[in-house]
């Protein structure tokens, strides 16, 4: 894309942002949510954040194809072992990156 | 807040890296990270904007990536109501996964003890950090981005501070159940494409929710 049309798209993917981001924020008195609902999309974030970690945990991404193939014995899983401990160990997110990190790259060279 | 900075950092870091080897230049990839701000719509568009598709195709993709934020949106919609339309804009504009997790893991229903005030500060001091850290990113990216071997895998950082939001989520038995509905149904849509598999494990494990506790209900009668 040339200079204009690549602004005219950033512009364009603002928009998309701020209106995806605010939508029931702007216009959600309008369109009310029955508390009975609301209540169950408390496990809204916690279900968003296990698809976007999964696929970078126990798949690898086929560069060819570009499809996710399941893969188990990768660094990537000890990775996330090792941060799951440090998580249980220390309650920390800080700790939780160091040790999954170490547990990473010690695997990276194993495997 | 500033716990989590690393992951973001290190996210942001490869988010760009991407950016600029899909052949975007540095001062617009700064632009784009100021301006459209939301990681995983813009590696989505990365390819199209390469490929000089239709402004429709990039706006609709990243309107599907991004649609998970619609739900995000009800959710903190009560805690917020009653502020005017334009503060609503600027609580919203911001929003991200991680923000959003936390923000909810702290303040889980609207009607909290400690008061309006706390919960609009404690959101916007996290989302203005995050963005913040995010854009540090972007900026080492662009500068020094090319130092950085790929093989050292930084980026895994990111997905290690979201582990760290994930397990004192699920801390009861609707929660787990639900959390497993959602990481089944992830496995089962990973390859659909934008990146719908999110929206779907999000649907998934709200309905899971719902149908385990209409389930203890029942056996309580």
């Amino acid at each position: 894309m040339n200079t204009v049309d690549l602004w005219i798209a950033f512009f364009g993917l603002m928009l998309v942002s701020l209106l995806s981001r605010g939508s029931f924020l702007l216009v959600g008195s309008k369109f009310p949510i029955p508390r009975s609902i609301h209540e169950f999309l408390r496990y809204a974030p916690t279900a968003a954040l296990i698809a976007i970690v999964l696929p970078d945990v126990m798949f690898v991404k086929d560069p060819a194809t570009q499809l996710f193939e399941l893969k188990l014995y990768s660094p990537q899983l000890f990775g996330a072992i090792g941060g799951v401990i440090g998580f249980l160990v220390t309650n920390s997110i800080l700790a939780t990156i160091i040790l999954g990190m170490a547990f990473f790259t010690l695997a990276r060279f194993f495997i | 807040m500033l716990e989590s900075s690393p992951g973001i950092i290190a996210w942001s870091l490869v988010t760009s890296i991407s950016l600029l080897g899909a052949g975007l230049s540095p001062i617009d990839t700064f632009w784009f990270n100021i301006l459209v701000y939301a990681g995983s719509s813009q590696l989505a568009v990365m390819p199209l904007i390469a490929g000089d598709y239709p402004f429709w195709t990039v706006w609709l993709t990243a309107l599907i990536v991004m649609s998970r934020f619609v739900i995000f949106s009800a959710v903190i919609q009560p805690h917020f109501k009653h502020y005017s339309f334009w503060q609503r804009m600027g609580i919203g504009s911001l929003n991200t996964d991680m923000s959003f997790a936390k923000f909810i893991e702290k303040f889980p229903s609207p009607d909290n003890s400690q008061g309006k005030q706390v919960e609009l500060l404690y959101f916007m001091g996290m989302v203005l950090s995050h963005w913040f850290f995010w854009q540090i990113g972007a900026l080492i990216a662009i500068f020094f981005g090319s130092y950085i071997p790929i093989s050292w895998g930084l980026g895994f950082a990111g997905p290690l501070a979201l582990i760290a939001l994930i397990i004192p989520a699920i801390k009861h038995k609707t929660a787990v159940i639900s959390a497993l509905v959602a990481a089944g149904t992830c496995v089962l849509t990973i390859n659909l494409p934008y990146r719908l598999t999110i929206v779907c494990s999000v649907i998934a494990g709200v309905m899971a929710a719902v149908l385990v506790d209409k389930q203890s209900q029942k056996k309580n009668i």
